[in-house]
């Protein structure tokens, strides 16, 4: 970052590719819709190169990018009629946008697995849209936290300082996070 | 034993499910992994990385303006120094030399007080001299070319009236055979230089100048010589002559009446 300052795009650019996915899976997974992730992932990032100055290395960049990532979101959902996902409704167009994204992982996985496993990819296929509709369903907090801990690396108390809570809170809301996926998990399988 | 269990219901195995979580070894997290694959599209990328390059370039210019800018400051701020210090400098030097032609002006002008023949050294009679001067020329327009000298003044005020003709000397024995005669004045005769002219009295204004002017070691013979006169109108010859030859031993080159010697015998320049 102090590099960037000083004028070096390439240290930038370096920075950008390493987190841009993280980013654009954190805002994603809450606002269910592309249009909506890519301006909030843009929004983050010019933020980012316009107040590089102001970034005083007081904690790392990844917590800095972080917490400005879970304020641009605050700022939309209160800006926005629509509330913070929870229901199924949501979670369809969530996994309708995603099944895009999981075609070209499906199409790697065939060349690399061929013709046996095709029940053990349903199966996957179907936790995985248990695990996203359970995500789905988690209170606010929870979902944040546990999408936090999940893609970005960040510590419990990295986590806390992002979404201004203390310690205990963070690691709780984790707790009944996972908790609920697991069971919600369990539930679908006896289900299907 | 049992560890404290939290308000709501968290078994044992929902808690070594959570810690096994949080060490990295739970399926949650690779099933997460595999379904997890939205990403940014490349056109929003070359966006933001393009939006970081101008910014850069932003910044660049903005520190070259910043330099051009102090330093226009900087040159402006020398320029208006520059040009106050001239201006200074010229109305210092225009102060200057007003100064000095006030000073020369004020030079000429005691010069030429102090070169005028009747201005005594003392302040006071100066300005009684000056006082004097327009009281006296109020009657007649003397040209000032000529010379101011009082006594030629008092002579040019009364000039020399037509009087009675009265032989040079004439003795006591013979003064009463002569014919009375009135006081009128002498008929003129071709030679002019026994013409005798009566110390008249003096007129208003010379006496009004006289009077103003008071007794001053310059004006002392001027007194001296107002007695002489006033003793030949009371015909106290004799007195007036001891007097005038006491005159001329206190000052011999004083210009004196030509009237007040022609009455006096013998005449003497």
């Amino acid at each position: 970052m102090d590099s960037f300052h000083e004028g070096d795009t390439e240290a930038f650019e370096v920075l950008y590719t390493r987190y841009k996915k993280p980013i654009y899976h954190y805002f994603f997974r809450q606002v269910h819709s592309k249009s909506i992730a890519d301006e909030l992932h843009q929004d983050v990032w010019l933020n980012i190169i316009k107040s590089s100055s102001s970034f005083t290395q007081q904690s790392s960049f990844k917590t800095w990018l972080y917490k400005v990532a879970h304020n641009r979101l605050i700022d939309h959902f209160r800006h926005s009629s629509k509330q913070p996902l929870s229901l199924v409704q949501s979670f369809d167009k969530h996994v309708e946008a995603n099944e895009e994204c999981t075609k070209k992982s499906e199409s790697i996985d065939a060349d690399n697995h061929p013709q046996n496993e095709p029940d053990r990819t349903l199966q996957e296929q179907q936790i995985g849209n248990a695990l996203l509709k359970g995500i789905d369903t988690l209170p606010e907090a929870q979902k944040e936290v546990f999408l936090l801990h999940e893609k970005t690396g960040l510590t419990l108390q990295e986590i806390a300082l992002i979404t201004d809570s203390t310690f205990e809170s963070t690691k709780s809301r984790l707790r009944y996070a996972v908790k609920k996926l697991r069971h919600h998990i369990a539930q679908s399988q006896v289900v299907n | 034993m049992n560890e404290k269990k939290p308000a709501t219901s968290m078994n044992n195995e929902d808690e070594v499910f959570f810690e096994n979580y949080l060490q990295g070894g739970s399926p949650l997290s690779e099933i997460y992994k595999k379904i997890d694959t939205a990403s940014p599209s490349d056109e929003l990328d070359q966006k933001i990385l393009s939006a970081a390059q101008t910014s850069i370039n932003k910044k660049i210019t903005s520190k070259t303006q910043k330099w051009s800018q102090i330093t226009s400051w900087a040159a402006s701020i020398a320029v208006f120094s520059i040009v106050g210090l001239l201006v200074i400098n010229t109305w210092q030097a225009e102060q200057n030399e007003i100064q000095k032609e006030l000073l020369q002006s004020h030079s000429i002008k005691e010069e030429q007080s102090a070169n005028s023949p009747l201005t005594p050294d003392t302040k006071d009679s100066e300005s009684k001299v000056q006082r004097i001067k327009p009281q006296a020329q109020s009657k007649k327009t003397i040209p000032q070319e000529e010379n101011n000298d009082s006594r030629k003044l008092l002579y040019k005020i009364n000039p020399a009236p037509v009087m009675q003709t009265a032989p040079a000397y004439i003795g006591r024995s013979q003064l009463g055979s002569l014919p009375k005669k009135d006081n009128s004045l002498p008929e003129k005769s071709e030679d002019n230089s026994h013409n005798i002219y009566p110390i008249t009295e003096l007129s208003e204004e010379t006496k009004e100048v006289a009077l103003q002017k008071e007794i001053t070691p310059l004006n002392e013979p001027e007194v001296q010589l107002e007695k002489i006169r006033l003793l030949i109108k009371n015909n106290k010859i004799d007195e007036a002559h001891e007097l005038m030859l006491q005159f001329k031993i206190k000052y011999p080159d004083y210009t004196i009446d030509p009237v007040i010697i022609q009455h006096l015998p013998p005449y003497q320049e």
